[in-house]
């Protein structure tokens, strides 16, 4: 691939302190690039495997974040903070794009069709995405720690490592972390 | 909950055996907290928690998918959306209703960001104004320019009929090309003189209507991606490409279509856009794009130093003049390329009226009979031909082409006379006769429905094929297979209960997203089958189904607005009542002229052939 990216962008850790200084507008201008990222990113992955549905989503998130951050002129202290913000948008931008799903659903006129096809019976993923964001903000309330991890596990893409390097904690902590509210969440959307 | 997660970690830790002496001790003393507990081991070893794939699948769908941010029926200021129509780098295009002026129109939704840069959203308006201003009949007209949930739209004149874009990889005849280029420079030398520069012709911004006539598309436009005085030192596009910035909406297109200079980063005039035409009249020409490369990156640096190849070389019949006109406005020193427009335009009316002269010479040959053939009357249909024929340098092809056509077509005006003849006979001298077209095809396509028979719940017996309309009972699983004979357009959509307005709502079956890539485009002998991999289920409901099918040799606005919902991920259901009523008009038009039905039992298969252009078709299937 030619789209090297070896210099730095000052622009990102530009905004990233101003956002971490309280401004709020820099996050309305680091939405699009991170989206920006992904998409050339996502069109570059089905270019290679063009016919083949098999999207590499795990790598192509994570992929997406560490170009992004992993430029020179990030220092570590912003790039902990971006991790963080990174999983933000991400959450941000597919909690919004499920519920625009749902609700153009929901207002669409669904046709009842005697003629169905099969195999287009499944489970609907923004509904239970939607579920998960809700469930992930009353942990939030109560253990507020535990939805940092899931945030940047879930949205974010990190290891169990990266994970306890961004929130100090160590590996052994945050994988307790882990494995407790994922059981819970789980249970959470079941219900 | 801290009591919970400590007891939860506990159980969790343990192995079979001790975890249950765990948890009963545990019911014992606090039932509660065992029952909370013992949820939660069974969530943490579910296989299949959601949670471990949940945002990847829907970050992935979601890329895949790019959902249009409008829907049918949605309202943004006084339009209402009828369906998507494209989606592009610089936005998504609807067709809508204007609800004020009863009147179809374009929407074109820019990508929210461009509000973040009042200035350049302030360059954009203003100049895309001017150039509607024009009042150019080869220039689109802007309607309104307006804002909707923070993002900016345009409301322009609705034009039915297609982008180059779609033609961009077919070759075009010459005098098709020099109509399509005479009208594009006449645009572009309109807004040159009112001191605007297009910046960004391509395919893409290049509209033609069935009837030939030529709009272009998005001035100013370009003005909203440009990059900002500020940045501008930063570099060429190719050093900006190259350090990986993510400049938010700098290449939001192709660069395909830049000039040498936009390729750098410089300043550009008007004498872009000479370039850029350039390159749309090469690919219009040859079928492939000058500065063909793998990556973006390798196209700006073939742009900014190849030669292209010789048209000929691809377009062996090409005038030589036409060759030394693209050339020149290809020149990469744009000090050496067509210094203004209007010098592009007049060399390529020149040519048109060379080339129709040579063609009137050659016609007043024919018919004194000093033409290559001998052949009883010449035959206009073939005017394309012979303009390029006569236009190359030996001619060789086009003479060739002549001798196989014109003894085919003396034949078949001969038939014809005799056919009409016949009927003339036969029938009240009223009724006029048929018209034979040697020209059109017959639009054909054949059909056949595999079935899988199902009892309690399995597959029963081999699945069959079928030509005819059978009872189909509960269960039975189908499968339609189609063949169209010649290359086209088809569209299948299945019926369904009428709405409060009288009119059915249909759900697109072809082309979707997983048939044929969501394009409606078939080729000569494509076998569609549908679905592809699965079947079609019959459920409870009696009733007879219909399934309509559609074939055109050209595209049918309508139907391509009913792509937009296949396309989306709302099951292909038509619910926008405007488009509904289009889809039914439109059926209910065209099936007044009832093709011809053949039922082949021995080939198991039925063949439909129209009565016109269009063919609609509908398939009954009976379900008891």
């Amino acid at each position: 691939m030619n789209e090297q990216f070896t210099r730095g962008d000052h622009n990102i850790t530009q905004l990233l302190i101003k956002w971490g200084s309280g401004d709020k507008a820099a996050l309305d201008e680091l939405i699009p690039l991170v989206y920006d990222e992904l998409r050339k990113l996502a069109a570059s992955y089905l270019r290679r495997k063009s016919g083949s549905n098999t999207l590499q989503a795990t790598a192509l998130v994570h992929e997406a974040y560490v170009r992004l951050a992993d430029q020179s002129s990030i220092s570590m202290e912003h790039r902990a903070q971006f991790f963080g913000l990174a999983a933000k948008i991400m959450r941000d931008i597919l909690v919004d794009n499920a519920r625009k799903r749902v609700s153009a659903k929901r207002g669409g006129h669904q046709l009842h069709l005697s003629l169905a096809e099969v195999d287009r019976i499944g489970r609907k993923p923004e509904v239970e995405l939607l579920a998960l964001d809700d469930a992930l903000k009353e942990l939030a309330e109560t253990n507020p720690k535990h939805s940092c991890v899931v945030e940047l596990r879930f949205f974010g893409g990190l290891t169990i490592d990266e994970t306890a390097q961004v929130m100090e904690l160590s590996h052994a902590t945050t994988e307790r972390y882990w494995s407790f509210a994922r059981a819970w969440l789980r249970r959470e959307i079941a219900a | 909950m801290q009591q919970l997660e400590e007891l939860f970690h506990e159980a969790a830790g343990l192995e079979p055996p001790e975890r249950a002496e765990f948890m009963s001790r545990l019911r014992e003393s606090n039932p509660e907290m065992a029952e909370a507990v013992d949820s939660l081991i069974a969530a943490h070893e579910d296989p299949d928690n959601p949670i471990d794939s949940l945002a990847y699948e829907a970050a992935a769908e979601m890329i895949a998918a790019k959902q249009p941010a409008l829907v049918a029926g949605q309202v943004v200021g006084h339009y209402q959306i009828v369906a998507l129509l494209g989606k592009g780098g610089m936005g998504e295009v609807y067709l809508a209703s204007d609800t004020k002026l009863d009147r179809r129109v374009a929407l074109k939704l820019l990508p929210a960001e461009f509000t973040n840069h009042k200035e350049r959203l302030r360059r954009f308006i203003q100049e895309a104004k001017t150039a509607s201003s024009l009042n150019h009949p080869n220039i689109i007209t802007i309607h309104e320019i307006g804002e909707a949930d923070g993002a900016p739209f345009i409301a322009t004149e609705f034009i039915d009929g297609q982008t180059l874009k779609r033609r961009r990889h077919t070759k075009m005849e010459l005098p098709e090309i020099l109509d399509v280029a005479i009208q594009v420079a006449g645009a572009l030398q309109a807004a040159h003189a009112a001191g605007i520069i297009h910046r960004d012709i391509k395919p893409e911004n290049i509209m033609m209507r069935p009837d030939g006539y030529v709009k272009v598309l998005d001035f100013g436009l370009a003005k909203l991606t440009e990059k900002t005085s500020a940045s501008k030192t930063a570099g060429s596009e190719i050093d900006t490409m190259l350090r990986g910035h993510t400049r938010p909406g700098t290449i939001l297109g192709t660069v395909d279509y830049m000039s040498p200079e936009q390729a750098r980063g410089q300043t550009v005039d008007h004498r872009t856009d000479v370039f850029s035409l350039g390159i749309v009249l090469y690919q219009l020409t040859t079928g492939r794009a000058p500065f063909a490369a793998a990556t973006d990156v390798d196209k700006l640096v073939s742009i900014l130093e190849k030669e292209p190849p010789p048209l000929d070389e691809y377009a062996p019949k090409i005038p030589s003049e036409f060759q030394r006109i693209v050339s020149k406005a290809l020149r990469k020193d744009r000090e050496e390329r067509y210094q203004t427009i209007k010098d592009l335009l007049i060399d390529l009316k020149n040519l048109k009226e060379e080339l129709a002269f040579a063609q009137k010479l050659e016609r007043s040959n024919l018919a004194s009979g000093v033409g290559p053939t001998t052949r009883s009357s010449p035959a206009p249909q073939t005017d394309q031909t012979s303009i390029v024929a006569t236009a190359g340098d030996q001619s060789l092809g086009g003479d060739r082409k002549w001798r196989v056509l014109l003894p085919v077509l003396a034949i078949v005006v001969f038939a014809a006379l005799l056919i009409g003849g016949v009927f003339l006979w036969r029938r009240p001298a009223s009724t006029p006769p048929p018209i034979v077209s040697a020209a059109t095809v017959q639009p054909t396509v054949s059909y056949w429905i595999t079935v899988q028979k199902y009892r309690d719940g399995k597959p029963y017996q081999e699945p069959f094929r079928l030509s005819d309309d059978i009872n189909f009972e509960k269960d039975y699983r189908i499968r339609l297979s189609i063949n169209s004979a010649h290359s086209g357009r088809l569209y299948l959509l299945n019926e369904g209960p009428a709405g409060a307005d009288q009119t059915p709502t249909y759900n697109v079956m072809f082309p979707t997203e997983t048939a044929n890539k969501g394009s409606a485009l078939v080729n000569e002998n494509q076998l569609i089958q549908i679905p592809e991999q699965s079947w079609f289920q019959f459920d409870e409901q009696q009733g007879t189904e219909k399934i309509w099918l559609v074939w055109s040799a050209k595209e049918v606005p309508e139907m391509e607005a009913v792509n937009g919902f296949a396309n989306s991920k709302d099951r292909g259901v038509i619910s926008s009542p405007g488009l509904r009523t289009a889809v039914n008009q439109f059926l209910k038009d065209h099936f007044s002229a009832a093709p011809s039905i053949q039922r082949d039992k021995e080939k198991k298969e039925t063949v439909v052939r129209a009565n016109g252009e269009i063919l609609v078709h509908v398939i009954n299937l009976e379900h008891h």
